[in-house]
This record gives C-alpha cells, sequence and structure tokens, in this order.
C-alpha cells in the first residue's frame, strides 16, 4: 500500500513532467503540422544550461535563464531555419529537425563528454518532506511536480483568459483562416514555437538535477514525448495532459510489478507454455517497463488513429 | 493496366525510359569493375564495399517508401535487424546440419523474414500517412529494441549471436573476397529488383499514391493494400541488406535495432538525393566510405554529418545528387557564364570545410572533453603530422579569416549565379 501511494504520486509527478514537454509539441505541432523532432533536444539543452549556470548564478535564477535561453534557441530555430524549409514540404521540416536532434546531441557530447554530467538538487531542497510508512518523499520531486502544475497552470489561463490566447488556440485549429483575419501568424508562430522550447528548457534544467544530465537523455525523453503527443491526439493540449499523466503513472507502476506475462497466463492455465516461449513472457513486467509506452501507442493508432482527444480527420 | 493508360501526367518522378547506349555500356563497365574488386583492391577495403554496397542498398530500399508512396520511415532498423538475425539462425541451422541450403543463398531468409514482419506491420502502419506513419514506423521500432535485448532465445540478449558460414560447392567462404563476390550478387540482385517494380503498373501505383492518394482512390484503388505491398518489399530488400551484413560479420546483436541504424537510411536517401533512383545508393556508400575513414581519423564525424545534413536539408532539399544533377542541366547551355561563379563557390565552399573543421578539431581538444583525443602535456597538437600550439594566435586568426571570407565568398557566388539564371530566363520567355 505504501508502495503504491508513492508509486502514484511518481508517477503523477512524472507525468505532469511530461506534459511540461508535451505541449510546446502539440501546439507546435498544431500550429506548423510538423512534429518536432528536436523537441527532446530542448529538454537536453535546457538540463545542460541548467547545470552550468546553477554553478554561477545560483540554482532558481539558474533554472529561469536556462528557459530562457533555451527559448531563444528555440526562436532561433524557427525564424531562421524552418521558415525557410517551410516552402519545401512538410516532410523536409521534419527531416531537418530529425538532423537538428543530431546536431544538439553532438553538440553537447562536443562540450560536456558522453557521460553524465554531476547536476545535483541544491542543499535548500535535499530534505524529505513527509513519510508514507517507513518512505521517506523528497522535497524535489514535489517541487518538480510543482513547477509543472504551475506552468500548466498559467498556460491553461493564458490560453483560455486571453487574447493572444485566443488567437494562438484560433491558429492551431485554422492557421489560414487566421492569418486572413489580419493576425500575424507567423509570429504568434514564433512565439508557440520560442515558449514551447523554454517550457521544454525549463523542464530539462529542473529534472536534470534529479534524473540523469546526460546526452542520451534528449532520445530517451524525445520518443517517450512522442508517443504522449500521438496518444493524446495531435495538436490538442487536454489529450496531451491526459495522455502523460497516463503514461507517468503507468510506467511507474509498471516498475514495481514483478509478475511475469507467463505468470499471468499461469491463471488460464497455459503459464509453462509462456515460460518457454521466454523472452518477454519470462521477464517481470517492471523490466518491461520501457516498451509500455510503445504499446499503448500502437494499440491507440489502431484503435482511435486520431488519438484520445484529437479530432477525426 | 498501365501508366499511360491512367492517364497520368509524365511528371519528373515517373521514370522517362532513354535509348540504351552510353548508359548500358556504363553500367556494363562499373559491373565488371565491381566484379574483379578482389583483384584490384587488399582485403581490408573489400570490407569497406562490402558495408558501402549494404547501406546503398538499405538507404535504396528505405527510398521504396519515399519516393513512390511519399511514407517516411524513422523505423527501418526494426527489418535491417530481423533480416541480420533471420540470417544467423539460418546460418546456425546449416551448420548444425538441420537446414541444407547452399551457404550463398541464405541472405535469401533476410529478404524473406523482412517481407513477412513488412507485411504484418506495413498492414497496420499504412493506416495512416504522414506524420502518422511516422510515428507508428518509429513507435515499432522503438518497441522491438525495447524487447530484442530481453528475448534471449530469439536475439541472443545483451551479448547477441554468433555462427558461422559453412562451405558449399568448394567455395570455404573464409576468405573475404568469397564474401565480397556473394554480397555483391546480392546487392544487384535487390537493386534490379528495386528497379524492376518501379516499371511494373503497381509500381507505378505507388508513385500516383505519391501525387494524389484521395484520387487515386475515387479511381477505385485500393490504396491500402498497395501501400501494404510495397512496406513488404521495402521491408524485406532492409532485411535483405541487414542479413547481408549478418552473412558477412557471422554475428548480430541487439543494438543493430537502436535508433542510429534507422536514422543512417533517411541520412543517407536524402543527403544522396531522393528523387534520383541512384541517389541513395551515392548518398549510402559515400556517407559509409566517409564514416569508416573519417571516424578513425575524428571522434567529431556525426557532428559533421549532422551538420552537412541540415545545410543540405536547407539550402538544398533536393539532395546533392539532384543539386548536381539540376546544375549541369541548367549551366550546360551558358557554362562560360557562370564558371567564375562556380570556381568561387567551390573554393568557399573548400574553404569553410577547412578552415570549419580545423577549429571543431582544435576546439574539441582544448574542451578536455573526449577521453580519447586531447592534448599533448606541451599544449601542442598533431594533425596530420603537422604539429602546432593549440593557442597559436596567428592561426586561429588565418583560420577565422578564412572562415569568413570563405562564407562571404560561397553567398556572394550563390547570389551572382542566381541572378544568371534568372537573366537567362528572361531570354527564353522573351524569344518564346
Amino acid at each position: 500500500m505504501e508502495m503504491l501511494s508513492i508509486s502514484l504520486l511518481n508517477g503523477t509527478i512524472y507525468g505532469l513532467l511530461l506534459f511540461m514537454i508535451a505541449a510546446g509539441l502539440t501546439l507546435i505541432f498544431g500550429m506548423m503540422g510538423v512534429l518536432n523532432f528536436a523537441h527532446g533536444a530542448f529538454y537536453m539543452l535546457g538540463a545542460y544550461a541548467g547545470y552550468v549556470l546553477s554553478a554561477r548564478v545560483g540554482f532558481f535564477p539558474g533554472l529561469l535563464v536556462a528557459g530562457l535561453i533555451v527559448a531563444a534557441i528555440g526562436a532561433m530555430v524557427e525564424r531562421y531555419m524552418l521558415r525557410s524549409v517551410h516552402a519545401h514540404g512538410h516532410a523536409h521540416e521534419l527531416l531537418l529537425t530529425f538532423g537538428l536532434l543530431f546536431v544538439f546531441d553532438e553538440i553537447v557530447k562536443f562540450f560536456f563528454g558522453y557521460y553524465p554530467v554531476s547536476y545535483r538538487v541544491p542543499e535548500t531542497l535535499s530534505f524529505s518532506v513527509f513519510r508514507i510508512g517507513s518512505l521517506e518523499y523528497p522535497a524535489y520531486r514535489l517541487f518538480v511536480g510543482l513547477v509543472s502544475i504551475g506552468f500548466f497552470g498559467a498556460l491553461v489561463l493564458i490560453l483560455r483568459f486571453t487574447r493572444i490566447g485566443l488567437v494562438v488556440r484560433a491558429a492551431v485549429h485554422k492557421p489560414m483562416m487566421v492569418e486572413a483575419l489580419g493576425h500575424n501568424v507567423p509570429l504568434v508562430m514564433l512565439l508557440v514555437f520560442a515558449v514551447g522550447a523554454g517550457m521544454a528548457g525549463l523542464a530539462g534544467a529542473v529534472a536534470g538535477a534529479f534524473y540523469p544530465t546526460s546526452p542520451a537523455m534528449a532520445s530517451e525523453i524525445g520518443t517517450i514525448v512522442f508517443v504522449v503527443v500521438v496518444v493524446g491526439g495531435l495538436g490538442s493540449l487536454g489529450g496531451a495532459f491526459i495522455a502523460s499523466l497516463m503514461i507517468g503513472i503507468l510506467t511507474t507502476l509498471m516498475v514495481g510489478v514483478d509478475t511475469t506475462l507467463a505468470d499471468t497466463l499461469s491463471f488460464v492455465g497455459f503459464g509453462s507454455w509462456g515460460k518457454d516461449i521466454g523472452g518477454i513472457f519470462a521477464v517481470p513486467l517492471s523490466a518491461s517497463a520501457g516498451t509500455l509506452p510503445f504499446a499503448l501507442m500502437l494499440m491507440v493508432l489502431l484503435l482511435r488513429p486520431a488519438g484520445l482527444m484529437g479530432e477525426r480527420t | 493496366m498501365t501508366a499511360t493508360d491512367l492517364n497520368i501526367e509524365d511528371s519528373n518522378r515517373t521514370s522517362a525510359r532513354k535509348a540504351p547506349g552510353l548508359g548500358l555500356l556504363l553500367i556494363t563497365g562499373v559491373t565488371v569493375l565491381l566484379f574483379t574488386l578482389p583483384l584490384l583492391i587488399p582485403p581490408v577495403f573489400l570490407n569497406y564495399a562490402i558495408k558501402m554496397m549494404v547501406a546503398g542498398l538499405f538507404a535504396l530500399a528505405f527510398n521504396l517508401l519515399w519516393s513512390h508512396a511519399r511514407l517516411l520511415s524513422f523505423g527501418h532498423a526494426a527489418y535491417y535487424a530481423i533480416g541480420a538475425f533471420a540470417v544467423i539462425h539460418a546460418l546456425s541451422l546449416s551448420e548444425r546440419g538441420v537446414l541444407s541450403i547452399p551457404t550463398p543463398l541464405i541472405p535469401m531468409m533476410g529478404l524473406i523474414a523482412g517481407a513477412l514482419i513488412g507485411l504484418v506491420v506495413g498492414y497496420l502502419a499504412t493506416v495512416r500517412g504522414g506524420t502518422y506513419f511516422a510515428m507508428i514506423t518509429l513507435a515499432v521500432g522503438e518497441l522491438l529494441l525495447s524487447i530484442a535485448p530481453k528475448w534471449e532465445a530469439v536475439f541472443g540478449g545483451e551479448s547477441g549471436l554468433s555462427s558461422m558460414r559453412m562451405p558449399w560447392a568448394g567455395l570455404t567462404f573464409g576468405m573475404v573476397g568469397e564474401v565480397y563476390i556473394v554480397v555483391l550478387i546480392w546487392c544487384l540482385f535487390g537493386l534490379v529488383l528495386l528497379r524492376w517494380f518501379s516499371a511494373t503498373p503497381l509500381g507505378q501505383i505507388a508513385l500516383a499514391i505519391g501525387d494524389n492518394e484521395k484520387r487515386l482512390r475515387f479511381l477505385g484503388y485500393r490504396t491500402h493494400a498497395v501501400k501494404t505491398v510495397i512496406f513488404s518489399l521495402s521491408a524485406a530488400v532492409s532485411g535483405l541488406a541487414g542479413g547481408l551484413i549478418a552473412f558477412a560479420m557471422e554475428s548480430a546483436s541487439f543494438e543493430l535495432f537502436a535508433g542510429a541504424n534507422s536514422a543512417m537510411p533517411v541520412m543517407h536517401t536524402f543527403l544522396g538525393g531522393a528523387d534520383v533512383f541512384l541517389g541513395p545508393i551515392a548518398g549510402g556508400m559515400g556517407l559509409t566510405l566517409f564514416s569508416e575513414l573519417a571516424s578513425n581519423a575524428s571522434r567529431l564525424w556525426l557532428l559533421y554529418m549532422g551538420v552537412i545534413f541540415v545545410i543540405v536539408m536547407m539550402f538544398a532539399p533536393e539532395g546533392l545528387a539532384g543539386f548536381i544533377s539540376r546544375h549541369v542541366k541548367l549551366s550546360l547551355t551558358c557554362w562560360r557564364l557562370l564558371i567564375a561563379d562556380y570556381a568561387v563557390f567551390l573554393s568557399g565552399c573548400a574553404g569553410l570545410v577547412l578552415s570549419g573543421v580545423w577549429m571543431a578539431e582544435v576546439s574539441y581538444r582544448l574542451m578536455g572533453t573526449s577521453p580519447i583525443v586531447g592534448l599533448t602535456p606541451d599544449g601542442t597538437i598533431t594533425l596530420f603530422e603537422w604539429t602546432f600550439s593549440a593557442t597559436s594566435k596567428p592561426l586561429w586568426f588565418a583560420a577565422v579569416a578564412v572562415f569568413v571570407l570563405s562564407l562571404f565568398g560561397v553567398l556572394a557566388a550563390a547570389k551572382r549565379a542566381r541572378t544568371t539564371w534568372l537573366t537567362i530566363g528572361q531570354k527564353k520567355d522573351g524569344l518564346r
């Protein structure tokens, strides 16, 4: 029971973190029709920027500046790279971001090497807030959760109750129409791209102190966030929110499960058959937690291709 | 039903038939050269040649989907790896005497395994096009990558599987030359298969899917079935490519499923040029040769490749082969006007590459992030048998100057050339 409540809490916080990264990605997709492969790289750049800056200007200002720097990088990518490729079609935009992921990855390796850097939780936040049974709960996890909730709230308020939010929401659905109405859609796109990149960067700076900060994090989180966005429905913020929480909680819970698929099969009398097949049937489910998001994504794509909350096209 | 019956307009994507002549002669010459290569070059280079041919074939298989149906797959490593494992299992079965197929035919297993898995995945993946298709293929690739190391019996766990090529008909397959010939024949087979497919009515319908799938569906074609078939063919030839690598290396591990292997055909295809039939082959062979040579010389090879890829995507989205062939066509009529610009452009590119690579390599060593390359204790570097101080101000000044000048030259030459073409184009329009 203690394990379960801790797992649920961890999963929720991980899910909120995923949402912070996925929100920008899904909005960008809605406006541009391009799934930004380099989005995971923004998360990684944020973590490394946070690592460098926190040592110089203090931890909390470092987080903020890291987010701003990544937002600026995102703005440059949109303005000077994606926009000039736009004329060649979506596929080339996708390929460009794919190449950028590669380049950002190598640049990070260039400056920081192949191995994780020691980016740590600051002293002020490395204590345990409460105990559930015999397990202590680290304050930093709650901080990660609070930052994510804060950004989620701010995003919802801006999108729901401001004029610019209205234009963004409209531009996500019908960019051409909004432009015809006289709004500066390219500027809105630039803004959304920068904010999305900045949020991913801030998420990286916050999470990098807790999870390992290494060059591998870009592609790891990148693929999970893709899954979130596709499961939620491309372009749908609400869908992305549900999908983030779902994937965050499910993968965290699964890590705690010790039974194997073969054990499950033995309920219906096929246990030994399952063990004979070996492979995925014989490993504990906890070891195949990495498989789950992709299996989920395939299922969603096949059963409801538009995603949980996506529009049918 | 053929393309003409469908009344498809002859765009530059449909292959125009030219009279055989010079082309045929060239093909024969290259083929003869490829078959006599083991007599001409040392075995080490034959290993490079094997990797190059396989990379070319893999890129070509990937590009079948893009050049025809405009489908971008980001998970082709899956079919490559499955082909490799099929061949390893077939090799070990024939080693134990369970299976008796002639050793040179064993790569066929990769083709068959790829086709079967491609049929299943293709049926599911091609329900949707565009981004969804890219995401499904990516998900399948990641799914298999996460399963493979845990499935010991099939994929050999973390360490992978290895096997031996059995002798057949007096050939031991112990010499790299013999393996090379087998790989070459299979690669040519794959090449001819894909080329032949493009010319079949089915291939032409696949092309039409890329142009306008909705219209094709209105005409009554079952486009989903067509897409499934070309996906399966693409996966089959990818499986053959993977099988050939396994055949040559006599081993396979789950790392074949890694994302890097899915990225390679994408990079090779689009750097080479996706809309020229030989573009992916040129990209695959060229980049593989460079990576084999450069990865020994530089740890930054992947960075250079990424930067080149981004630059090509931004300024020459048709790929290098497409870029070159367009320029050759354009400038044949007016090369006198353009030759100076081309000279400036090319030497500018050379200057950018040289100074850029120099600065990157030297600062990489100054950073000291790599455990392998670094400075000598007295702060000097030896590049290509040239020893110099890494912080020498005159050298850095020269490098930056060359970089800036070259950049300026390239931009100016490109602008001038564009103006020349525009004026020529206007004159031609005026004459009409």
